[in-house]
């Protein structure tokens, strides 16, 4: 009996220090160069990378449950199934739905994916900009933005175009589109309309008038490091107009982003 | 900048063996316009080659419009009849990414009396797994207007395009979207050709230089609906145009395409699109002598309608070759924009009508 107990005893205490120590016991095998691996489980998140046909990474049994399906938690680098650091490790998501297959394997084969941070991505973000237009005139926004999704955007934005003699006002909204490229860079194309006031009439073109409309369109490259803080640079074009005239402008757009 | 042919085939077939995965398309065609006043010849050859699995296309186009017109706004008084030349050469790309597109263009147009650059880029973005598409796109384009019978004149206009759609699969058959396109045009907006036409006191005719507002904000806001039936191997592609600017001009524009296929061989292909138009805010048919302000001779700000029925079919050759021959009738017809033909006297003028046949054969090729 005493025997019998003790046998009991060792075996709760190693089942106990096993599971202490036990983690990610399978795999998952990438079936497809298409599949792509999320920052959060869901299509609203940001895309962060593809998986190669073939490659392996770590993943968590337990499926989680998205707004658009079911995902598994992966383990995600850039080179993924290849050798990283662990500080370039993050975790991923990718939809059970796509071209992957589960394998289940052994106790404390694969790492642990507890140690590892998820892409966070910040909801919200303010965002200065500065662009060079034609003619020694310049324009500068200062925005709040918020993502519906990673990949879209709208921002309310307040600025000025500085021509050589005046600064005209501008207070606006835009939408934008972002993709992921590679790594941490991503594409985005933007579009934003504001009413634009002028200090006189005639001010920064000829035929202004106090009240005129400023629309402007951007695409560019982002680099988003580590999700909190981005910076871009893009080719814009402006316009400032009335039913009288008009102020056209191909710029080089610079911003600067930070997460809330 | 002048292309041949022949720089756009060899560019094609670069494109074909430089790259042993990269698909090519090449799509040869000539268009005939004639209405007995204005002939257009339009020989036109595209390709389109894409690498990275499909991921990446590149497309270069070169095109022509052999012109002769003795349309009543485009001759001027005392000249007969005007013959031209427009050649286009364009080149786009666009990269599909993890769950969208971006892309961007070139097209530079030129003609004896005017050359055109414009530089265009955008994006497309899907939602829901690609049940929702959002797509933005911009462009700017300089023009430089010159006159054939006056080597001193130079003027120049600036536009800008912005657009952003919307696209929803509504069902496994049916695709909606919907666009708007804002397009602003500014600098000289008028023709050094044609002319306002102001009637004398005794009847008589005097034509005016043209004197248009510099700037034109135009809007257009498109809804399309495309379907497919299945029982009848039928697409189906439905749209409706509303436009309007700032020079007054309202229209908008139904139009309709049917394409059957008839087995794997065979597809054919029915259109029909009618366009109605409220005239310029500031154009006249003839002008008062002492009129002042804005005046135009360009009927295109006239009322009018215009209907448009076309049939088209499309043979598939071998496996990589197809041929297509298409036909449409086209007529217009203006409310208040008259022929003068003698202008000093009013008896003969009549108000003008357009009815043009169009013609098309091309060949595409996939390597």
């Amino acid at each position: 009996m005493i025997r019998r107990m003790s046998f009991l005893l060792l075996s709760i205490a190693i089942s106990s220090f096993c599971s202490a120590k036990a983690h990610a016991q399978g795999t998952l095998r990438f079936e497809s160069d298409d599949v792509l691996i999320y920052s959060g489980p869901g299509q609203k998140f940001r895309p962060i990378g593809k998986g190669k046909t073939g490659t392996k990474t770590t993943v968590n049994p337990q499926i989680l449950p998205g707004p658009d399906g079911d995902y598994f938690e992966i383990l995600y680098s850039d080179k993924l199934g290849a050798d990283s650091d662990d500080e370039e490790k993050r975790l991923g998501y990718v939809s059970t739905r796509s071209k992957v297959v589960f394998e289940r394997t052994g106790m404390d084969e694969g790492d642990d994916l507890k140690k590892y941070k998820s892409w966070a991505q910040a909801e919200a973000a303010v965002q200065s900009d500065i662009t060079i237009l034609k003619d020694q005139s310049y324009l500068w926004t200062v925005g709040y933005l918020k993502y519906p999704s990673p990949g879209f955007f709208v921002k309310g934005f307040v600025g000025q175009i500085l021509s050589r003699f005046s600064s005209s006002t501008i207070v606006g909204g835009e939408v934008g589109l972002d993709q992921w490229i590679r790594g941490h860079f991503t594409a985005y194309s933007s579009l934003a309309i504001a009413p634009l006031f002028v200090p006189s009439d005639g001010t920064l073109f000829t035929g202004s008038q106090l009240f005129n409309l400023f629309v402007r369109g951007s695409v560019g490259l982002r680099y988003n490091a580590d999700e909190h803080a981005q910076i871009s640079f893009g080719l814009t074009q402006i316009l400032a107009t009335n039913v009288q005239n008009s102020f056209m402008s191909p710029g080089l757009a610079f911003t600067l982003e930070v997460g809330l | 900048m002048r292309l041949g042919f022949g720089f756009v085939v060899a560019a094609g077939l670069c494109l074909g063996i430089s790259s042993a995965r990269a698909a090519v398309k090449v799509e040869s065609s000539v268009r005939q316009y004639d209405d007995s006043l204005t002939k257009v010849l339009s020989p036109n050859i595209d390709a389109e080659a894409s690498f990275n699995k499909d991921h990446g296309k590149v497309r270069l186009g070169y095109g022509m419009d052999i012109l002769t017109s003795a349309s009543p706004d485009v001759i001027s008084f005392g000249t007969k009849e005007i013959k031209e030349t427009r050649r286009e050469f364009s080149f786009g790309t666009d990269y599909t990414l993890g769950s969208g597109s971006i892309g961007g263009g070139y097209v530079q147009s030129d003609e004896n009396d005017y050359s055109s650059k414009n530089i265009s880029f955008g994006g497309t973005r899907d939602f829901f797994e690609k049940n929702t598409v959002i797509g933005l796109g911009f462009s700017q384009s300089t023009d430089k207007i010159l006159s054939s019978t006056d080597t001193s004149f130079l003027r120049d206009m600036q536009a800008q395009m912005y657009n952003i759609s919307i696209s929803q699969v509504t069902s496994k058959q049916g695709v909606l979207q919907l666009l708007y396109d804002f397009r602003i045009e500014n600098g000289y907006t008028a023709s050094p050709y044609r002319r306002a036409r102001f009637r004398q006191p005794d009847g008589s005719v005097i034509p005016v230089a043209e004197n248009h507002p510099r700037n034109r904000g135009r809007n257009a806001v498109t809804a399309k609906y495309n379907h497919y039936v299945a029982e009848l191997i039928m697409a189906t592609s439905t749209s409706l145009r509303f436009y309007f600017d700032t020079w007054g001009v309202r229209s908008w524009t139904l139009e309709e395409r049917l394409t059957r296929e008839f087995g794997k061989k065979f597809s054919l292909g029915l259109n029909f699109r009618y366009y109605r138009q409220a005239a310029a805010s500031f154009y006249q048919d003839f002008y008062a002598a002492n009129a002042d302000g804005y005046f135009t001779g360009n009927k295109t700000l006239a009322e009018y309608s215009s209907m448009l029925l076309g049939i088209r079919g499309n043979v598939v050759l071998s496996e990589k070759l197809s041929f297509f021959v298409k036909m449409e009738k086209y007529n217009q017809s203006f409310d208040n924009f008259t022929d003068v033909k003698n202008v000093a006297t009013a008896l003969d003028d009549a108000i003008f009508k357009i009815d043009a046949t169009v013609y098309g054969v091309g060949l595409t090729g996939n390597f």
